[in-house]
């Protein structure tokens, strides 16, 4: 991963189509999240799932993969 | 493929996020009770519980005699959660049906919870909710919209914040302290017991810390907050979720029953259960169900209270709110320190109030308010007037909230569709459990024993 610099504001994943956070997906897709948790927490904040990278991570986070969302 | 986003707009969470709707209810509930005190009245009618019974017949007539209070009851329920789970998009009419059958069975557990023999045969309410749900989620195969009211967190958060109506703020302040001393050594070192040895066990970073995170700050929710914090593999959360389930459950039996068998006071048991739980679910299961052997079990010294409280001032102050500065000062390590993955990050000081377990603070708006309403009325007129008429129905409101909870873990509790673990991290994440429950202990019940043994006496 790469340091902060490199991040560029309006590219982030919470904005490029590779990326979901939607809660009832993380749900489904993240086995036992429910059981003691639940992708409507807090804790979760904007996290989501990048299928491109096919990682699990911050919608603040930013990568040369980046296509915006329509 | 098409994406879904939902938006990080601070105000839109306030209806968006299960934690702010915990707030309300809870705090909403509390307010009415308050009103209603403070009027003459009391919303004990509405806050109805199966009472003692020793015959079948007895409790058919009591329920009967209650079946009002009892259908007024779920309509306030379904009425609350149906309108937070519409904001949160989940069926309303699916919710409606689970959450029927969740609370029939549930009347069923709390009224055999006060059979006259319960004790006898060990029949604490949120055990058997618990056994209950496992059997059916892992023997029969439930319809998928039957699943849309086992809300597992938003149960318990609602009975944390009502909890903080049952705990003196002063209690608050004065144990706070201690908790947070004792949370904090055992958390950092589950961390990075389980954090080393699972990289000596050759497991990548983002995992090893995924689940030194599950281990030492909030089960499932520290898993899953660390894996978004630090941009782990799409399968690290899932891993560590299912090995905290695995030992969170193991946990809701063994530590009763070994706190038990050492005689430990309630207030101390509570404590060493509020550090080596794993899961605030599974936590307050474990608490509650030792709590109940106070005054049943000879040996066992202390207030069944005490055991809750003391749980609830470990897990929840100790550990449970210092999961945003865990995710921040982890996703600098990993942006800076570890290997590549092709994503850049930025060190965002908001993730710290983002990533906040806001239920705490209905917990503590509720304790507070409480304890400034009592703070009008001496010991005895406490006693006879605001325990029965303000403090003990929204008790034991929060006692069905639990319950709702406890059944909903064991059938959320599917074995068969966890992901498979590997050895390496169930021996890196087992490292950390023998470390904190031992740990756990030796501060519970020598460093810090006067403490909660005098917190069990108030």
């Amino acid at each position: 991963m790469r340091h902060q610099e490199e991040v560029v504001l309006g590219r982030q994943c919470i904005h490029c189509r590779f990326f979901n956070n939607d809660p009832a997906e993380l749900e489904k897709g993240m086995a036992g999240l429910r059981v003691m948790g639940s992708g409507h927490s807090s804790v979760v904040s904007n996290d989501g799932i990048c299928s491109k990278l096919d990682r699990y991570l911050s919608g603040s986070y930013s990568c040369d993969l980046y296509e915006r969302a329509e | 493929m098409s994406s879904i986003h939902f938006g990080s707009s601070q105000w839109g969470e306030l209806l968006k996020k299960e934690d702010w709707w915990s707030i309300w209810i809870g705090l909403g509930l509390l307010l009415t009770a308050i009103l209603f005190f403070t009027s003459g009245s009391s919303i004990a009618w509405i806050s109805v519980t199966p009472a003692k019974w020793h015959s079948l017949p007895e409790l058919g007539t009591q329920l009967i005699s209650n079946a009002s209070r009892y259908l007024a009851q779920f309509v306030l329920w379904a009425t609350l959660f149906g309108l937070a789970i519409s904001f949160l998009k989940i069926s309303f009419k699916d919710f409606l049906a689970s959450f029927l059958f969740i609370y029939g069975v549930s009347v069923l557990v709390f009224a055999l919870g006060q059979w006259d023999q319960a004790d006898y045969y060990n029949l604490e309410p949120p055990l058997v909710a618990l056994a209950l749900g496992l059997v059916i989620a892992n023997l029969i195969r439930l319809p998928k919209w039957l699943e849309a009211g086992f809300r597992v967190e938003f149960y318990i958060k609602i009975g944390i914040v009502l909890l903080g109506a049952t705990l003196p703020f002063t209690l608050i302040i004065w144990a706070g302290p201690v908790a947070i001393l004792q949370a904090s050594i055992v958390s950092l070192t589950t961390f990075f017991v389980i954090y080393f040895v699972g990289k000596r066990l050759g497991l990548d970073r983002r995992l090893a810390a995924t689940l030194g995170a599950g281990g030492a700050v909030c089960g499932v929710s520290g898993s899953i907050a660390i894996a978004g914090a630090v941009g782990a593999k799409k399968e690290h959360a899932p891993i560590s979720i299912s090995i905290v389930i695995f030992w969170a459950i193991v946990m809701i039996f063994a530590l009763p029953i070994v706190a038990r068998s050492l005689g430990l006071p309630t207030g101390v048991a509570g404590a060493w259960i509020g550090t080596s739980e794993f899961a605030d679910a599974a936590g307050f299961a474990a608490a509650q169900t030792y709590g109940a052997y106070a005054g049943h079990v000879p040996g066992i010294e202390g207030s069944a209270e005490a055991a809750v409280n003391a749980f609830t001032l470990m897990k929840v102050i100790g550990r449970d709110v210092w999961i945003g500065i865990w995710a921040l000062v982890l996703s600098i390590v990993a942006t800076t320190r570890w290997e590549e993955t092709g994503v850049a990050g930025r060190t965002n000081y908001g993730e710290i109030w983002r990533r906040f377990p806001k239920f705490v603070i209905g917990f503590l708006i509720a304790s507070l308010a409480v304890t400034a309403i009592s703070r009008g009325y001496d010991f005895a007129a406490y006693k006879s007037n605001v325990v029965p008429h303000l403090v003990g129905p929204i008790k034991n409101l929060r006692t069905w909230a639990f319950i709702f909870c406890f059944f909903s873990i064991g059938l959320t509790t599917r074995f068969s569709d966890f992901a498979k673990a590997g050895a390496k991290p169930f021996y890196a994440f087992t490292a950390g459990v023998v470390v904190n429950v031992i740990l756990g202990y030796i501060l519970s019940t020598q460093v810090f024993v006067d403490f909660w043994v005098k917190l069990g006496q108030q």
